[in-house]
């Protein structure tokens, strides 16, 4: 059921902007050209934000609609409530997360969904990468005990 | 995306976030345990139903591009079907003009393995991260920023940038978008 909401929000984006919705190119993209001697050999066109922009603000209604729609901690238990990692943990995850989306050229999104889909090769493989990655993480994790709340 | 962007456009990127936002929090993927208990396949306890999520994304969206390669009339600005993701396009770039590994398979290898550490780690990907913001909870509220702190020392570090004065000259040509054909 949430899945099939995911694709089709997928679908709906290429449909209505023609491009894929990788959030880590959506959000990548915002952020080009933020810091100075750091603007793309050619810098995404103004319409190229805006629709961004658009999709992020959609992202976060929806964020305040599972807020009012679950009771309690429902949607967000991990943020709210019994925290999983500690604060350090999910900081080094962070920048983890955000460097490697941008350098892999895709997140669980772009690759993980748009990618599976198309049957891109480069996806997949990404695809395949992060998962064992992910797993070899969570089975160090819990076997050292580190970043535990 | 040359032509004037229609309010359509913007309305349609506004209405998939919402949606794509309600779909992450239905599906437990704002939720870092149940994210850490689908990627722990050897605590003897592994949830397997994120994974039932993302065939069901991918089922959806694959039947609509196969849908969509069909209909002949099909309006959609420039849909482009067949590319790697989208940067170097975008930059109006081939990945040979850049230097290193950067637009090889292995920057993607390499990206894609430290962004599993990360995920496994934190149990938060950048789209329920982002979604989460609304919790208001500080460890949704580090964790974006520092996301958004890795993807700013990418782009500082590593993205294809305007050429420095003197440095070496990247190529720019015009993308031509392959039109979904077939």
């Amino acid at each position: 059921m949430g899945g099939a909401l995911i694709g089709l929000a997928a679908s709906g984006t290429l449909f209505f902007t023609g491009r894929r919705a990788g959030i880590s190119g959506i959000v990548g993209g915002l952020l080009e050209g933020l810091l100075p001697g750091t603007t793309a050999v050619s810098p995404a066109p103004a319409d190229e934000r805006r629709w961004r922009a658009a999709f992020l603000v959609g992202l976060l209604m929806g964020g305040l609609t599972l807020l009012e729609a679950g009771t309690g901690a429902a949607f967000f238990a991990g943020a709210i409530g019994a925290p999983v990692r500690s604060y350090l943990g999910l900081a080094v995850a962070g920048v983890l997360v955000g460097f490697g989306a941008r350098l892999g050229r895709g997140c669980t999104s772009g690759h993980g969904v748009c990618g599976v889909s198309r049957l891109s090769a480069q996806s997949l493989v990404a695809t395949a990468t992060f998962m064992i990655t992910g797993i070899a993480t969570v089975a160090l994790v819990r076997f050292t005990g580190w970043f535990a709340p | 995306m040359t032509m004037t962007m229609t309010r359509r456009t913007l309305l349609g990127a506004f209405g998939c976030g919402l949606i794509f936002a309600i779909g992450l929090g239905v599906s437990g993927m704002t939720q870092p345990g149940k994210v850490v208990g689908f990627l722990d396949l050897f605590g003897g306890s592994w949830d397997p139903s994120l994974g039932l999520v993302m065939a069901a994304a991918v089922a959806v969206h694959a039947s609509f591009l196969r849908w969509m390669r069909r209909g002949p009339s099909f309006a959609a600005p420039e849909i482009d079907s067949c590319a790697a993701l989208t940067d170097d396009e975008l930059a109006g770039i081939s990945p040979r003009a850049r230097n290193g590994f950067l637009g090889t398979r292995g920057g993607v290898m390499a990206g894609a393995a430290i962004f599993g550490v990360g995920w496994g780690l934190g149990g938060y990907c950048p789209g329920p991260a982002l979604v989460s913001l609304v919790s208001l909870a500080p460890g949704v509220l580090l964790f974006t920023a520092t996301m958004l702190g890795g993807m700013l020392i990418y782009q500082v570090l590593l993205h294809p940038r305007a050429a420095s004065p003197g440095g070496p000259e990247l190529t720019a040509r015009p993308t031509t978008r392959p039109k979904l054909a077939r």
